[in-house]
């Protein structure tokens, strides 16, 4: 969408900067913060950290180590309290990062968890392992 | 989003565990950890809770996995929880804040203790009534 607020800004004029400046332009604090989680959509939007984005996986971790793969599921629990116990103490960009790792570990268990269970067909298939021993 | 997919797949796999008859076919994979080792892991006996569960046999599917029992009970409340936040348009935290670590100490306990080998805990290990 054209801004035609800005026609009638002289070019030499922003020298000094003093105009707000709409869009994504990363304002000068953001210049000391590394990560994504400082930029615009996870900083405080409405009084309370992050833009009301507060999932921390712990579902989702617990059906993964319930059905998937127990011991990555566990990891992803650990981080997903983790996570909820940031949010709730106002850290919100701790709290997200834990909330990443949590979904990071939720899908490396899931991925195992039927890595196991191809590998356990395939043995059936062609190594004619019997099903039947348990 | 992410959520309904995981209710999705929990939904796709309680209709596979319900639908095929008992475990003793080959379909169903066995927990590696139970056949390496012997232990029961907090997950195993979950389909079998599930079959069970599904025809209707409560006291069956709690002699299989316990745990599974309240986690769906749990899934529910969470699920309403959600539903609260979405229909209120506000981002209420679901669930207290220490829920996680309680849920960690309830599935490392459980699996320590089904894997007892007397008798009150091994009324947790998947057993047959």
């Amino acid at each position: 969408m054209p801004d035609f607020r800005d026609d009638d800004r002289d070019p030499r004029d922003d020298q000094n900067d003093e105009r707000p400046r709409r869009g994504n332009f990363r304002r000068d604090e953001d210049d000391y913060e590394e990560d994504v989680y400082s930029r615009r959509g996870y900083t405080s939007r409405n009084g309370r950290g992050g833009g009301g984005d507060r999932s921390t996986y712990l579902v989702q971790a617990i059906l993964c180590t319930l059905f998937c793969c127990m011991p990555l599921g566990v990891v992803a629990i650990v981080y997903a309290a983790m996570a909820s116990g940031k949010f709730s103490s106002g850290d919100y960009r701790g709290g997200r990062q834990n909330a990443e790792s949590a979904k990071q570990w939720c899908w490396a268990s899931l991925l195992l968890g039927i890595g196991v269970v191809l590998i356990y067909v395939a043995a059936i298939i062609f190594a004619g392992v019997d099903p039947d021993n348990r | 989003m992410r959520l309904s997919v995981s209710v999705a797949a929990v939904a796709l796999l309680f209709s596979l565990a319900a639908l095929f008859p008992p475990e003793g076919t080959s379909f169903f994979p066995k927990c590696v950890l139970h056949s390496a080792t012997g232990l029961h892991c907090p997950g195993c006996g979950c389909a079998r809770c599930l079959h069970a569960l599904a025809h209707g046999e409560f006291r069956q599917a709690a002699a299989f996995n316990p745990l599974v029992l309240l986690v769906i009970p749990f899934l529910v409340y969470v699920g309403l929880r959600m539903l609260q936040n979405a229909v209120a348009h506000r981002q209420k935290q679901v669930l207290p804040a220490r829920a996680g670590w309680v849920v960690l100490v309830v599935v490392l306990l459980f699996f320590v203790l089904r894997n007892l080998p007397w008798p009150p805990f091994t009324y947790l290990a998947p057993h047959r009534l």
